[in-house]
């Protein structure tokens, strides 16, 4: 747009630019692009290590801890290729931890019942009367290097690991120190490290292998290595097979290990990772907001998004749903719901239509109020950008203004407070967008909990005026005093809008809007993020077929996320790769 | 059970790794002792801090007619005693990369930010000077910061200031006992088996040949990072064990608890000892602390008469409490309380700041220079004024002589703006790196002589 002080473009003009550009992109040929794309080889995240451990070793060790804090970039995921980093600050934790791994998983005198499931796993053949120690050894380093690249060892790689065994026991170390001295060199190796894929030279796309096929899988669905039954798919080069690949998408999705789809994949998307660590309340003046409280948050939302994708329920059920899950403290705490026992989480029904779908959970509702007080404007920009992927712009530098304004929101009505809006222009032009999103969600009080008014709590002098007073006893004065309130209760008008204008009130109101309008906007959202997940990189334009072809698929199949995930990956650039070129850059 | 086999390789141990470790111990035996300190060497530090200042808290009060420094303004007081070893320069600013989430990691690149591509725009000052110098400390550089509170601890573009190439930011240590082991931890045993090690390189190199030319970019990372490794080892085992005698240093080395003191200012003295331990005892010359990353809504309610969040501070025009960076229980009486709040943080990051130079200055060098001397430390950001959200007028400070190449205890006026970039010129030319650009800046300041 031109500066504010020269001409500008009448509507005309710019209604009939937008049409023009529109139709550029609407209409250019998508399919002419031929590109999966190519993310570099990254390291495991801390999660996806501690993760490979535990499975390697058969045993949580989470010796990542005081690894330094991942960063998250544009992607929004944590696994993403261009912010994992491997910095030499980094290398020193994965060789410090490599030989914590080897003390703590196999210490030379067993004790535990887990250190003997760790010697078991690691020592597949132990030396004896008729076993050599060349042979023994041999043996574990095949089993252990197998799975620690996650691919068949090569010959030579098993004779470089036997010659440091035997350099090892010459120079006097015990068998098992030996072993383990093997170990921990695998565990900083960049095979190990590193997602490893093949390369191949030229400007062609090219299929990554089996192996490397179920590395992708795993790394998506659960967050770890392959286990051995895609192992073997791949050793018989099965796994390239479409329907092979959807049987065992299926598998593993019934595994427990994929709830990480739901604690890492739905908690960076959605956010609500954050509950409990920079979402809280001060435990001090709000008992109530517990770390059990606020660890249900989180659970409700990730077994919510795990039993969309298990009972294989349509996209629209994100948004709205009747069910649940809860435990006793969840449900009466912020539920209202006093008829749930005991501490473990279950499936519940929903009867009331504001509550069903994540904008009525508390854990989403919580990370979008500020501290103590709901914010109609970060729940609309959350709708907006989060859930539909269309983010209003920016705010301008010093966004102060228009929140001064809304410090007497709370006991204007609803069409004082729209038309206080548009009294300023500058402000008025995005915030008549995004607010009333967030105003029909107002009757969800900031950690979630049902109001159908405000509840303003003044102090007042007199008894007469009071209708509610407290004597307390204090330091400072012999006599206990007593001190008068005034409620009032003002009712909330939900009364919202979407951006082009459809009126609706209330949670329910809003979702059956989204659901009816914004459709599309939901599907391309949750494909896109999907999809950039199961890729651990951003989507760039080339990616734009693949996108439409899952959309493709899951409007002949009713938006089933089961549709989704199989067509994620099944996709081009989930199987391909293609060396990048200056197409790219 | 102890292994042995790491011992050669023992510098790393116990980094990262829950090992079991006693509380509090003395380093007994200096065993990875540096080499002297070469007399008059100069160390660097920058010390970064978020949110901006409420404008008109960073020029001093009276200057004589050279612009000496007569009388620091009451939020600089803290200061106040080493006035004679502080420049405050003015009208600084970045012509690229402004505000939280751009200004925070270009503050030592001097380009703008490319957040889709985490891009830089260039390697950032600290870290051409720590590549330039890497052959003579044990680690090139010490990237440190406070563990984050709030909103975007976790935001990469916000916790990063040191690039090693425009791409690749640093990792940053927020643990104070993590940050003394990387110096210090080492057992003195003699076994030397490299066999580790140089395993996995032989075996790592052979994957040059499998995967395609762009992913060795990645390759060559785990190489380098290995390779700086390599080279701390080196370092070490080529050391004498003289420095143990040296008790002025050894006594001081007293190995921080692990895990973050809960006590803020305890936490950041404790970090800002440990950049005393790096420069004193040679174990890096480059170190930059974040006191706070670039958008911290961390709560200075411990200091008296402050409550709210700092960024929820910076925004003081609107006092209301009701806006989008507050967190809904705080609110002010006016906007002046609010201001005064702000610049009181500010103020308690001098008080901080008051104590790394005391300490710096009671530490007599071989030259007969204190540490101070012997060093320049910038501090500063990458915000002016916090409420109007802009890059000019940058608080930008800078303490010690740098061996005798500058001359300190004055107000440098300017009537044009001068980009920061010509200032981190200036501070890296007299580390020994002959550059005259980076960033936007063309020319390195002349005016610290």
């Amino acid at each position: 747009m031109p500066p504010p002080e020269a001409p500008q473009p009448s509507d005309e003009t710019r209604a009939e630019m937008l049409t023009l550009l529109r139709q550029d992109i609407e209409e250019f040929d998508f399919s002419v692009l031929d590109n999966p794309g190519f993310e570099l080889m990254r390291r495991l995240t801390h999660t996806e290590y501690d993760n490979t451990v535990r499975d390697l070793f058969g045993v949580e060790l989470n010796v990542t801890e005081r690894f330094p804090t991942e960063l998250i970039g544009n992607s929004g995921f944590e696994n993403s290729s261009n912010t994992l980093f491997l910095q030499s600050s980094l290398m020193e934790r994965y060789i410090g931890a490599a030989q914590t791994i080897v003390d703590l998983g196999l210490p030379s005198e067993p004790t535990t019942d887990a250190h003997f499931l760790t010697r078991e796993l690691i020592y597949v053949m132990t030396p004896d009367a008729n076993m050599s120690e060349e042979a023994a050894s041999t043996a574990v380093f095949e089993s252990f290097l197998n799975k620690a690249y996650r691919r068949p060892v090569t010959d030579k790689e098993l004779s470089n690991a036997k010659e440091q065994f035997f350099a090892a026991r010459t120079s006097g170390l015990s068998y098992e120190g030996s072993i383990k001295q093997v170990i921990q060199s695998v565990l900083i190796s960049p095979k190990f490290l590193l997602r490893v894929e093949v390369g191949s030279e030229g400007a062609d796309s090219y299929r990554v292998n089996d192996y490397e096929l179920a590395s992708r899988l795993s790394y998506f669905l659960w967050a770890t290595m392959p286990d051995q039954e895609l192992f073997d798919l791949a050793a018989e080069d099965k796994l390239s097979d479409p329907e092979v690949i959807q049987q065992q998408l299926s598998r593993m999705l019934a595994d427990e290990k994929a709830n990480t789809l739901g604690d890492l994949f739905a908690a960076q998307w959605l956010g609500f990772h954050n509950v409990g660590t920079r979402i809280w309340l001060d435990p001090i003046d709000n008992p109530w907001c517990t770390d059990t409280l606020m660890n249900a948050m989180r659970d409700e939302t990730s077994m919510f998004f795990m039993s969309l994708l298990r009972d294989d329920l349509p996209i629209r059920t994100l948004i709205d749903a009747d069910f649940t899950f809860v435990n006793e403290e969840l449900a009466s705490t912020l539920y209202g719901m006093d008829y749930i026992r005991g501490d473990h989480m279950r499936r519940v029904p929903i009867y009331n239509p504001n509550r069903g779908g994540v904008l009525g959970h508390a854990s989403i509702l919580a990370l979008t109020s500020n501290y103590k007080t709901t914010s109609p404007v970060k729940r609309g920009v959350y709708v907006l950008d989060t859930i539909l992927g269309t983010p209003p712009p920016e705010p301008p530098p010093n966004v102060g203004i228009l929140s001064q304004e809304l410090q007497e929101m709370e006991e204007m009505s609803f069409r004082e407070k729209v038309e206080m809006h548009s009294s300023n222009a500058y402000c008025s032009g995005c915030h008549s967008r995004i607010d009333p999103i967030g105003f029909s969600m107002e009757n969800f009080a900031y950690f979630g909990q049902w109001r159908d008014t405000y509840d303003f709590r003044t102090r007042v002098d007199s008894p007469d005026e009071a209708d509610e007073s407290i004597t307390l006893n204090t330091e400072t004065s012999p006599d206990p005093i007593t001190i008068h309130f005034k409620n009032t209760r003002r009712p909330i008008s939900a009364g919202g809008s979407l951006p082009d204008g459809t009126r609706f009130d209330g949670p329910a109101g809003l979702k059956e809007a989204l659901l009816r309008d914004r459709h599309d906007d939901l599907i391309r959202q949750v494909v896109s993020k999907m999809l950039a997940y199961s890729l651990g990189r951003q989507l760039e334009y080339y990616d734009e077929p693949a996108v439409l072809k899952i959309i493709a698929a899951l409007e002949a199949n009713d938006y089933r996320f089961q549709t989704l995930l199989e067509e994620v990956v099944a996709s081009y650039p989930f199987q391909y790769k293609k060396n990048p070129g200056e197409e790219i850059h | 059970m102890k292994s042995c086999t790491f011992s050669r390789r023992a510098i790393l141990r116990g980094i990262g790794a829950a090992v079991a470790l006693p509380l509090m111990d003395v380093v007994p035996a200096f065993a990875q002792s540096p080499l002297p300190i070469p007399s008059g060497t100069n160390r660097l530090a920058y010390l970064y801090f978020p949110n901006g200042i409420p404008r008109g808290i960073w020029y001093p009060e009276e200057t004589g007619p050279n612009g000496e420094l007569i009388k620091l303004n009451e939020w600089m007081s803290p200061l106040e005693p080493h006035k004679q070893d502080i420049n405050i320069p003015s009208n600084v600013w970045t012509p690229e990369g402004n505000g939280h989430v751009n200004g925070t990691p270009t503050w030592l690149t001097g380009h703008s930010y490319d957040s889709r591509a985490v891009n830089a725009g260039g390697v950032s000052a600290d870290q051409i000077v720590a590549r330039h110098l890497r052959e003579e400390t044990l680690l090139p550089s010490l990237e440190l910061s406070t563990k984050g509170e709030g909103y975007f601890s976790n935001s990469l573009p916000r916790n990063a200031i040191s690039w090693s190439a425009p791409d690749r930011p640093m990792a940053r240590e927020i643990e104070p006992r993590t940050i003394f082991d990387r110096m210090f931890s080492t057992q003195s045993s003699v076994n030397s088996n490299r066999s580790v090690m140089d395993a996995v390189l032989a075996e790592a190199r052979s994957l040059n040949s499998v995967v395609s030319s762009a992913d060795r970019l990645r390759l060559d990372e785990y190489f380098e990072s290995i390779r700086a490794l390599e080279r701390r080892i080196e370092f070490a085992e080529t050391q004498s064990t003289e420095m143990a005698n040296d008790g002025a240093l050894t006594d001081t080395l007293v190995a921080p608890t692990p895990g973050i003191p809960a006590d803020h200012q305890a936490y950041i003295r404790l970090m800002m000892d440990l950049m005393i331990m790096a420069f004193q005892s040679n174990a890096t010359r480059v170190v930059t602390f974040m006191l706070d990353h670039g958008q911290s809504n961390r709560y200075f309610n411990f200091i008296p008469e402050v409550k709210g969040t700092w960024h929820a501070l910076s925004h003081y025009q609107n006092a209301s409490g009701m806006t989008e960076d507050d967190d809904g229980t705080t609110s002010w009486e006016s906007v002046e309380q609010k201001r005064a709040m702000y610049a009181e943080v500010i103020r308690w990051h001098h008080t901080q700041v008051a104590y790394l130079f005391d300490r710096m200055k009671s530490i007599r060098e071989s030259d007969g220079n204190t540490l101070l001397d012997n060093s320049m430390i910038l501090m500063g950001g990458a915000l002016g004024d916090g409420n109007e959200h802009d890059a000019s007028h940058l608080p930008t400070l800078l303490a010690g002589r740098g061996g005798g190449t500058i001359r300190t205890g004055r107000f440098i006026e300017h009537e044009e703006q001068i980009d920061l970039g010509t200032i981190h010129l200036a501070l890296m030319q007299r580390m020994g790196v002959q550059l005259d650009k980076l960033g936007t800046a063309e020319s390195a300041f002349q005016n610290l002589i």
